[in-house]
């Protein structure tokens, strides 16, 4: 047991060739994986704000929209609808307490709302659009509340 | 900084939970080898598929997450404490540099994927599998997921493990095992180097990690589950002396390995008959003994039909086996020659796409150059047999398929090559082998 404890110690006298070698395998890693890099960005942001950049606020999958509403108004386990006008993929699954329904949804979510010319929310092809109310709005992306 | 230090701790959970049960000296003894064939890190990755396997257990049962997590940590521990003088005896200049190499990819590709936390296609149907158990409902509430609900539940159980049991609760330290898993593999594999300079040895991981290496299927694909099972296996078979009447412990050791990979994803089934039949046949064994051993990798994929279809309540496949599309591309002569055009050319994009492909082929034909196969070396053999029956089976599955095959092609095939490739690496080991430089 001593031997090895001696032994390990002894690590210390690292040859210098291979020192070198190992300092380069390792700037090779971080380099490869922009570890430094990223290890700032996350220092630098917390997960929302990643969240935010990688799937866009009011763009793309919009992730910062629906966070954004959905913590403001408190939607949680309310039946909703969302839809994404651009047709990217839907991520109400990366919020773990959001009610989905494709009927009598309370709220809906329209994220990149396409339009030309005077087009409004309210030319949405969806059967009672006008039953709602847009409750909050930025840019094309849209919070309809059921007016009752 | 406090989700950094959860990174570490999370590599920290892995690195503890993955060193119980199996320590390098039970292990050897139970498999009957007088000297050390199996060391630290082939244990650390048996470890991982038991681990897989008690996963798969208490998802049936519906245990509760955290409770399955602190007993398992719990057990680990006293298991690390108890063999604490073997740990000291490891501690040695060739291990460190190797246990900080592993560190530091793992750590790296760790924080890339907090970085990047984006899910791509795919990712968006498999969380929804980690989301039931996430949200401590129970295995029969998988089949209200709305997408995908026949599909294997394990990777997505894994996913919802370490997603509920980090420290900050966050989606992506769910994903981090499989990162984990892959770098094991990775380094598990190459422990059949026969080299003496640890040098070529660590320069061989990092370049097997640089060309296998690819985030898009770190977002939310299973993919790197069944590359790294296969790895891990084919680890295991090159222990496997074909020529002797094998004992069945290293059998069923090896069926043990394969058999996660059909709660990984459908095509899993497909991958431990061909790579588990074709061990079997190629064993020196009577027609009874291989017949008993077919039974019993039978009776897995019965055991998980059965499962799925009463306990999860949904079974079956994407594709169905005979529909009037397939019998009609079937008997159209040119629908199949320009089908089978297609998956060549997707099969050649895929391979820049994954040079790993491309090495391992030219591996092949290196050695068969070299008269391998003449020269009895049943691991070639069996690698070889393996390959070949695993392209007649990608050419099978899309020829089969009835949807527009261009698409599905451009989509999939690439991951279907990529996730089976974990098999064949070992190859360049073989082939790196007969370089040996003596030094």
């Amino acid at each position: 047991m001593m031997k090895k404890l001696i032994s390990y110690y002894k690590l210390k006298k690292v040859n210098k060739y291979e020192f070198l070698f190992s300092i380069i395998l390792v700037l090779i890693i971080l380099t490869f994986f922009k570890t430094t890099y990223n290890s700032y960005s996350i220092l630098l942001s917390n997960y929302e704000e990643r969240m935010t950049q990688s799937y866009g606020y009011c763009k793309n999958e919009s992730w910062g929209f629906q966070n954004h509403v959905i913590k403001k108004f408190n939607l949680e386990d309310k039946e909703m609808k969302i839809i994404n006008h651009e047709g990217k993929v839907l991520i109400h699954a990366l919020f773990e307490n959001v009610k989905i329904v494709d009927t009598d949804f309370r709220y809906l979510i329209v994220l990149n709302f396409q339009s030309e010319n005077d087009e409004s929310i309210y030319d949405l092809e969806i059967n009672n659009i006008k039953d709602y109310i847009v409750k909050y709005r930025f840019n094309n992306c849209y919070l309809l509340e059921l007016n009752d | 900084m406090i989700e950094l230090a959860s990174i570490f701790l999370q590599f920290l959970i892995f690195l503890i939970i993955c060193s119980f049960p199996l320590s390098p000296k039970n292990l050897n003894r139970f498999m009957g080898n007088k000297i050390h064939v199996f060391n630290y890190v082939d244990c650390h990755a048996l470890n991982i598929i038991i681990f897989l396997n008690i996963l798969l257990f208490s998802s049936f049962l519906n245990i509760n997450l955290k409770i399955t997590f602190y007993l398992l940590l719990v057990l680990s521990l006293i298991s690390i404490i108890y063999r604490r003088k073997e740990i000291f005896f490891l501690i040695n200049k060739k291990n460190i540099i190797k246990f900080l190499l592993f560190f530091i990819i793992c750590i790296s590709i760790f924080i890339s994927t907090a970085q990047v936390l984006k899910l791509e296609w795919d990712g968006f149907h498999w969380i929804l599998k980690a989301l039931n158990f996430y949200n401590e409902n129970n295995i029969q509430d998988l089949r209200e997921v709305k997408i995908l609900p026949e599909y294997p539940h394990l990777g997505g159980y894994i996913w919802a493990f370490f997603w509920k049991n980090s420290l900050l609760e966050l989606e992506y330290f769910g994903r981090l095992f499989y990162v984990y898993l892959y770098v094991v593999s990775i380094f598990t594999v190459y422990n059949l180097l026969d080299f003496k300079s640890d040098k070529i040895l660590f320069l061989l991981i990092l370049a097997t990690v640089l060309i296998t290496y690819d985030p898009y299927l770190f977002a939310g694909y299973q993919e790197y589950l069944i590359f790294s099972t296969l790895l891990i296996a084919s680890r295991f078979i090159s222990q496997i002396n074909f020529n002797k009447n094998s004992p069945n412990k290293e059998i069923l050791l090896i069926l043990f390995i394969l058999s996660p990979l059909i709660w990984f994803k459908e095509e899993g089934i497909f991958y431990l008959l061909i790579f588990g039949s074709l061990l079997i046949f190629m064993q020196n064994f009577n027609i009874k003994k291989k017949i008993s051993y077919i039974i019993g990798m039978l009776f897995l994929i019965y055991t998980q039909h059965h499962l799925q279809k009463h306990v999860i309540g949904f079974y079956g496949f994407p594709v169905e086996f005979m529909t009037q599309t397939f019998i009609e591309q079937i008997t159209d002569f040119k629908i199949i020659l320009l089908k089978f055009i297609a998956i060549t050319k997707h099969i050649l994009i895929a391979s820049i796409k994954y040079p790993l492909w491309i090495i391992i082929i030219f591996s092949f034909l290196f050695l068969l150059f070299k008269n391998f196969y003449r020269k009895e070396n049943y691991h070639f053999k069996y690698f070889l047999h393996a390959f070949l029956l695993n392209v007649c089976f990608v050419y099978a599955v899309y020829l089969h398929d009835p949807n527009p095959y261009e698409f599905i092609l451009s989509v999939t095939l690439d991951r279907v090559i990529f996730q089976t490739s974990g098999l064949y690496l070992i190859n360049i080991i073989f082939l790196i082998n007969v370089f040996k430089i003596k030094n």
